[in-house]
């Protein structure tokens, strides 16, 4: 299904509000640096603007949508931030990002990464949704990851393996330079250094600068992020389960230096 | 004895297969505020026909040359922020004809205190930590953005320098094609 036909959808099933007297309308292709350039919305930090729930009132999908007025040239004039509110919504849109500037591509970038909402979106009814759903256990394999990092890790002597962790309070800097000497980024990989630069994973993120030592990291491309000895494995589900148990995820960016012309 | 570099200036730093031709160029300059700005060193291994290899551009988040006689070494700690180099020329492979030093300078939206930024470039020889030559540059980072130092080249059976001091406005790549007609690849 492309991006139109799962629109389409999203709007046969749920509706979206407005919580902004000024703003009235909204539709599931607004984009947020359209509130950037209002100067009545500069003047807030954050602000709950939108509420997105199932027209079916039985199926219980509820989200609230923030709007965020923060910046960071060539990556974003504005986000949104989406807040599963209800139990169903937060199965649905668990394991995904929960940070866009596009609703349109958001809607249909969970529609693609979540089971849930696809055989959703499908049946249209979300009793046959959950019993179809195969519920997967991913803290076994997060929990995998984390044993498999901290093994690559002990087999090197601390100086020997120093020199690769990047100082971690240097975030901004290195998702300037991967923006200033990369081609063009996805909406995947955009979403995803918006999110990691909204210090919800900030002490549970390092960057490194050599693939030689270890054999579990996130590596970010212009098109995907993904991890690479578990593709499959879902990434925001993987970094809250990092911030939750305290440990480290190690990223690699990857520099095709195509910016300069 | 150390000397100090003017733009457009050339020295020679070594012969082609003569001494140990292992050098250590080092950036220094005073960081006024801190996380909010910083200046990397970037290397670029050019070779013959003006090709860049994209794994032989050396820097912070790719510390060495595919041939590892480059290797970069970073050390922010203190107030006086260190980046340097190691270069061992007798290992260089034949292909690259030349290598070109900058710098990007980083500066985030919130950095206002800050103008103008002294910094520091020394060649240094590792086995005698001699320091060879030194280049001073005053950069005004509220208007550029990168500076190319200036280059490694062969000439007849020598290793020379070449001091640029190139200031650009625009990002490191923008910077080195205005000077440098090369390929990256």
């Amino acid at each position: 299904m492309d991006k139109k036909e799962c629109l389409k959808l999203i709007e046969q099933y749920f509706h979206i509000k407005s919580f902004i007297n000024k703003f009235k309308n909204p539709d599931f292709k607004l984009k947020s640096h359209i509130f950037y350039y209002r100067e009545i919305f500069k003047e807030v930090d954050e602000i709950r603007m939108l509420r997105v729930a199932s027209k079916n009132i039985q199926d219980d999908i509820i989200l609230d949508i923030y709007y965020v007025s923060k910046s960071f040239e060539g990556l974003f004039n504005g986000y949104f931030k989406i807040h599963p509110i209800s139990t169903t919504a937060r199965k649905i849109f668990g394991n995904v990002s929960n940070i866009c500037t596009d609703l349109g591509y958001y809607f249909y970038y969970v529609y693609q990464n979540s089971d849930l909402l696809k055989k959703y979106l499908i049946s249209g009814n979300l009793e046959n949704t959950m019993e179809n759903h195969q519920k997967n256990d991913f803290k076994t394999q997060f929990d995998r990851i984390k044993k498999e990092t901290y093994m690559d890790i002990a087999k090197y002597d601390m100086k020997e393996i120093e020199n690769i962790f990047l100082n971690r309070e240097k975030l901004k800097k290195y998702i300037t330079n991967f923006i200033r000497l990369n081609g063009k980024c996805s909406e995947e990989v955009k979403m995803f250094l918006i999110q990691i630069l909204s210090d919800q994973y900030k002490n549970n993120l390092c960057f490194i600068n050599s693939e030689d030592y270890l054999n579990t990291f996130i590596k970010i491309d212009t098109k995907s992020i993904y991890l690479n000895n578990h593709p499959k494995v879902p990434i925001y589900g993987l970094m809250d389960y990092a911030t939750q148990e305290h440990f480290i995820l190690f990223l690699k960016l990857e520099i095709y230096f195509e910016g300069g012309d | 004895m150390e000397k100090l570099l003017v733009k457009g200036e050339k020295i020679v730093i070594g012969k082609r297969n003569e001494g140990l031709n292992h050098l250590v160029l080092e950036l220094t300059y005073l960081n006024p505020a801190d996380l909010l700005f910083d200046i990397d060193i970037f290397v670029f291994m050019v070779e013959e026909n003006h090709g860049v290899n994209k794994k032989n551009i050396i820097f912070y988040n790719q510390p060495r040359s595919i041939c590892k006689s480059i290797v970069y070494r970073e050390d922010d700690h203190g107030d006086e922020n260190k980046k340097s180099v190691e270069v061992n020329l007798n290992q260089i492979p034949q292909p690259i004809k030349k290598i070109v030093f900058g710098c990007s300078i980083y500066k985030d939206a919130n950095v206002t205190e800050a103008k103008n930024i002294e910094l520091s470039f020394q060649g240094i020889d590792k086995m005698t930590n001699m320091r060879m030559f030194t280049i001073h540059d005053k950069i005004n980072i509220d208007q550029d953005e990168t500076v190319i130092l200036g280059d490694i080249y062969q000439y007849k059976d020598l290793w020379k320098f070449n001091t640029l001091k190139y200031q650009h406005e625009e990002n490191i790549l923008r910077g080195i094609k205005k000077l440098y007609p090369i390929k990256i690849y």
